[in-house]
């Protein structure tokens, strides 16, 4: 029975969290909530039974994140003020949240067995994944084999993102206080 | 209805985490603030991907053994969790061009909250 | 200003952070890992020894002209293997066609392909980050 609630007292503190974030006045605060909520989506993660996306999200969170924003820091003020309070947009987004909850009703309960999700490709990839390809991981057989040319893509993305930030910043900079 | 409530609940905190990032993006006054917004919203629509693939006493999707009809059991859904492998990764290479584009916007403009940009942008 | 408990720390968590990337990336296949995961916290070891050293001796092991190499040779592993793949006979990136025996060939080419990722994916981090610390901001401290 705590497992039931395990899951949803830990999405309540990354909900409260988020909301957090959102209403805070210093960026230096924005920050360190951001990798903390990291840390809690990753533990969350591992409490719904998926420790690849736990690892990842992690790693790149609560480190990748975290250094790559502190660094970006220096540059600006750390002091920002907060929007008022706008009585539409408010009702917007409200209207959203239950337009949203009633139609994610129509679909299976959390952790049924017989999901409509769980048929298809999927029992394919579970019968014949260990003969075909041999590996005991089935997410790496997945996202290697199966679904390897989506994986080149990813990479070839994470490449293009990296050569946008050396065209935009450059790598030949004098700094202020050197020579 | 209480008992269907329960069940659907992680469902409708997911929702939350998501409008709350969507607000964030809208409503904040500073550029900083509405990329990590942003990065809320993705967070909260890969936790949705990973709460739909969760099944009761399910294992964790590693084989125990090569042929699974010699050691059956009750798998979770792998399939979104290689989806959301790239998701994450992809998301965090562009919010580091974003990073990079403020970066240079603060150094044309020297500032980044929004108001003072706009003016800053009609005089210039 | 040096910090000794800072500097004494990362001496000894250091090479235990390298070893521990290497052991994600080579225990992709049986367990949770790969060559994201494995990228990522080598970029993260290096970004630690970054902040703690100071980003000039960082510089000096890893120059910029090195990373750009890495990079580019881990999508070259990648599509390298598929067009060895074509060259065997069969489409892209269709392992069967490089050993006699498939499950052989397909544990062979998705290890070269893990390798690939993991290299790209540390010298696209590691870069992003050069390229935010060496931009002089005249804010706050630098180093």
């Amino acid at each position: 029975m705590i497992e039931r609630y395990l899951d949803i007292a830990v999405l309540v503190l990354v909900f409260s969290i988020a909301v957090m974030i959102v209403r805070s006045k210093n960026l230096f605060t924005v920050v360190i909530m951001g990798s903390i909520f990291s840390i809690f989506c990753a533990l969350i993660y591992l409490i719904m039974g998926a420790p690849d996306v736990a690892l990842t999200e992690a790693a790149v969170g609560a480190c990748a994140t975290t250094c790559i924003l502190l660094a970006s820091l220096k540059h600006f003020k750390e002091d920002t003020s907060l929007s008022k309070w706008r009585v539409i947009s408010l009702i917007v987004f409200i209207t959203l949240f239950v337009v949203l909850s009633y139609f994610t009703i129509s679909i299976h309960p959390y952790g049924s067995v017989d999901a409509i999700t769980n048929k298809g490709v999927v029992e394919y990839y579970k019968q014949t994944s260990g003969n075909e390809i041999g590996l005991l991981s089935l997410v790496n057989a997945i996202l290697a084999s199966y679904r390897g040319f989506d994986t080149f893509g990813e990479t070839v993305v994470i490449f293009a993102a990296g050569l946008c930030i050396i065209l935009i910043l450059g790598t030949k900079n004098k700094i202020n206080n050197e020579k | 209805m209480n008992t269907t409530l329960i069940e659907y609940l992680p469902y409708i905190l997911c929702i939350a985490i998501i409008c709350t990032g969507l607000y964030g993006t809208t409503n904040s006054s500073n550029y900083l603030k509405k990329l990590v917004s942003l990065s809320i919203l993705q967070s909260g629509v890969i936790l949705f991907f990973i709460a739909i693939a969760k099944v009761k006493d399910g294992q964790i999707p590693i084989l125990a053994c090569l042929d699974f009809k010699q050691c059956p059991e009750q798998l979770i859904n792998p399939l979104p969790h290689v989806l959301m492998l790239t998701a994450i990764v992809v998301g965090v290479a562009t919010l580091a061009v974003g990073l990079a584009l403020i970066i240079r916007i603060k150094e044309e403009y020297g500032t980044i909250e929004e108001n003072t940009l706009i003016e800053a942008e009609q005089n210039d | 200003m040096k910090n000794k408990v800072l500097i004494t720390v990362t001496r000894f968590i250091l090479p235990f952070i390298i070893a521990f990337s290497f052991y994600i990336q080579i225990n992709g296949s049986n367990a949770p890992g790969g060559g994201f995961q494995a990228g990522v916290i080598m970029a993260s070891a290096f970004m630690l020894y970054s902040i703690v050293f100071g980003y000039r001796s960082a510089l000096t092991f890893m120059p910029f002209k090195a990373l750009k190499i890495l990079a580019i040779l881990g999508i070259m592993l990648y599509g390298g293997t598929g067009i060895a793949c074509m060259i065997m006979g069969g489409e892209f990136l269709n392992y069967n066609m490089i050993r006699n025996n498939l499950t052989t060939g397909q544990m062979l080419g998705i290890s070269v392909i893990e390798w690939g990722v993991g290299l790209t994916v540390f010298a696209t981090f590691s870069l992003g980050y050069y390229a935010f610390i060496t931009r002089g901001g005249n804010e706050h401290n630098i180093d």
